[in-house]
């Protein structure tokens, strides 16, 4: 077998890419061939390391250096000096507070995360599946159909407390149960990769690093339910995360880890992949369901319940990826094991993608339950440039916003519909007082209007009832009568609207009239943005 | 690619798979740490290291990590080699590509101290 003294792990995660990493890469590769070390160094290219602002990321192990900010021209340096001589480059050090950072896990941006999900992202190479296999990658599938009995598998699955990812918090193993009951010759898997919150890329990420946790997921879940065939429902923005999906998915099949007789079993399972084409409502379950079958991507009544009838009518599991990543930890490590991190109601970890105004943007994964102080100010590092947290979005387009107030709100399933906001799939948008609430509200509601598949009434005219009343508000010609209208038009949507896209798509509105009424009243009474955003037309 | 066909393949293949990633794990049998050359001119450490490349390649051993280290004081001349392995560390100081190669094969690989070469020692 081959060795390297040095493994170079290079980030080619999406965001790192963006910054110009593949000529870093490039450049690397150079300089090696130069300096004749092509068989002492490794280059493995990774998914996303997360701190992505500080992109494009290299670490440098054994010793697990890590380099930041990377250009073509550091490429010379790093390996006349970390590589030859054995000289970590300083000047390319991590800094944060005067304080320099020689390795990944001594950064407060790392120190107080705790990584199930993204266990294995930014440490494997995502396009070779013996990395993968190395990590413990496809033991629990084996197990499971091995030695486990798909009532087994549930039980541990819903010992865990194990919830969906994708915003509702459904209990997995129940929706597991449910789907093992039906009585069908045929069942599926869908694995929702439908990630279209703006900001949000999480999904994306694990896709982008560590594929083969989520295919094992899936082969787990069909093992568990009964299904042989699996779909990963993928827009098709995300070309990075498509393109490793269909390597790991042909590498699987040749292992004989996809297929007919599974390590020999009588266990056959495959996936397939399904591109979508960007419209956010086709993250809603049932409009997934069509947009998979090939037809309009609107969502359906309910019930039937996809559990009952789905994917071409048949049983049908659909979960998030964030959820199927969860789950061979779950079975390898057990359940109480999984129980140690979160609450007692929202076990586990959440992967957030923490951006808008904070210092340190990235990918994160926290237990359940954490502060939003702890994920904004010592994960984050907190707000740049000397300016003050005002608020923090959760959910995207269907959440919202959480005021510096309740900055120590623990970050579950219980506690964020106190104040109005959702979990969501993970977006977390930090704003400073730079942010007009209502322009915000404005931003998302007009998001969603421009989403709203037109299938009902509420969703398609009232959403754009609601974006021409903040239009008039921000444009300094609202009434208060239009603050008590806005409240009414969105409660009235929200019970009325067809799918979770309209049962959520006033929260931005009704959130933010609900913390920042004052700010509202700003704009109606005195006829001025605060932020001094908002071009008011009439003046007071 | 071959099709893996039991549980059993599977865990060797993961044996054998975590081998190729020692370099980025945090537990190794045996962490070497050999000195860089401090004068541009000059290949004596990089000689030694190459030749313990060669031979842990020779002997098809993977359970290591190798560190380059800056000069350690008088009482270690270079190039210098250290060996951490079972809970001590061993110091060979002046030593040549072939005492390095024999180091790797008794001490790295055997776990007997070439014990004439020693110019310190000490536990973690």
């Amino acid at each position: 077998m081959k060795t390297y003294r040095i493994h170079a792990l290079v980030c080619a995660g999406t965001q790192c890419l963006a910054a110009g990493g593949n000529g870093f890469k490039d450049a690397l590769v150079e300089e090696l061939k130069q300096h004749g070390l092509t068989e002492e160094v490794l280059i493995v290219e990774t998914g996303c390391m997360g701190s992505c602002q500080l992109g494009p990321r290299m670490v440098v192990y054994p010793e697990g250096i890590m380099y930041t900010r990377l250009s073509p021209e550091d490429a010379k340096e790093i390996v006349e000096e970390d590589f030859l001589k054995g000289r970590p480059v300083t000047r390319l050090l991590w800094k944060q507070d005067e304080k320099q950072f020689l390795t990944l896990h001594e950064t407060p941006f790392f120190a107080k995360q705790t990584r199930i999900v993204l266990r294995n992202c930014g440490f494997i190479n995502p396009e070779d599946i013996t990395e993968c296999i190395a990590q413990g990658g496809y033991e629990s599938l084996a197990r499971c159909i091995t030695e486990m009995t798909p009532k087994d598998v549930i039980k541990i699955i819903k010992d865990s407390g194990l919830r969906g990812r994708g915003g509702a918090g459904f209990p997995t193993g129940l929706k597991w149960e449910l789907a093992n009951k039906q009585i069908s010759d045929t069942k599926y898997i869908i694995c929702n990769a439908d990630e279209g919150d703006p900001g949000a890329y999480m999904n994306r990420s694990v896709l982008e690093g560590d594929p083969h946790s989520v295919l094992e997921g899936m082969a787990i879940a069909g093992y568990a339910v009964g299904a042989q065939k699996g779909f990963i429902y993928i827009r098709a923005e995300y070309p990075l995360a498509i393109k490793r999906l269909e390597i790991a998915i042909k590498q699987a099949r040749m292992s004989g880890l996809l297929g007919k007789g599974i390590l020999g079993t009588n266990f056959s399972f495959d996936v397939e992949l399904r591109m979508g084409a960007g419209a956010f409502v086709c993250g809603e379950e049932t409009a997934l369901i069509n947009s998979t079958e090939g037809k309009r991507g609107e969502p359906r009544k309910k019930p039937p319940y996809p559990v009952e009838s789905g994917l071409f009518g048949k049983p049908t599991v659909i979960n998030n990826v964030e959820t199927l990543a969860n789950v061979s930890v779950i079975i390898e490590k057990g359940a109480d094991f999984f129980r140690q991190f979160g609450t007692d109601k929202s076990p586990g970890t959440k992967a957030f993608s923490l951006v808008g105004k904070v210092n340190i943007a990235g990918l994160i994964e926290v237990p359940l339950g954490t502060p939003l102080r702890t994920i904004v100010f010592d994960i984050g590092g907190g707000i740049p440039e000397g300016h003050t947290f005002k608020a923090a979005q959760t959910g995207g387009p269907s959440g919202g916003v959480i005021p510096a107030k309740h900055l120590d709100i623990p970050m579950d399933y219980e506690n964020l519909p106190q104040l109005g906001a959702i979990m969501g799939s993970g977006g977390l948008i930090v704003m400073d007082e730079t942010s007009c609430m209502v322009d915000v509200a404005k931003f998302f509601l007009k998001f969603t209007v421009d989403e709203s598949c037109g299938k009902c009434v509420p969703c398609r005219e009232g959403t754009r009832q609601m974006l021409n009343i903040l239009e008039k508000i921000t444009s300094g010609l609202g009434t208060m009568e239009d603050l008590d209208l806005l409240e009414k038009l969105g409660n009235v949507i929200k019970q009325t609207s067809l799918c979770g896209l309209g049962q959520t798509a006033p929260n931005p509105v009704l959130s933010t009239l609900r913390h920042f009424r004052d700010e509202y009243i700003a704009h109606v009474k005195d006829k001025v943005c605060p932020a001094n955003v908002c071009s008011m037309k009439a003046k007071k | 690619m071959e099709k893996i066909k039991s549980i059993d393949e599977l865990r060797r293949l993961k044996e054998q798979s975590q081998a190729f990633l020692k370099t980025r794990q945090k537990d190794v049998k045996v962490k070497i740490y050999i000195s860089v050359d401090k004068e541009e001119n000059t290949n004596a450490s990089r000689d030694v290291l190459l030749a313990v490349l060669d031979e842990l390649k020779e002997r098809d051993f993977s359970d290591f990590q190798i560190i380059e280290k800056a000069p350690m004081g008088s009482d270690i001349k270079e190039p210098f080699m250290a060996l951490e392995r079972d809970d001590l560390v061993i110091y060979y100081s002046n030593i040549t590509p072939n005492m390095a190669r024999e180091i790797i094969v008794s001490h790295a690989i055997k776990g007997q101290i070439v014990s004439d070469w020693v110019s310190k020692r000490s536990n973690l």
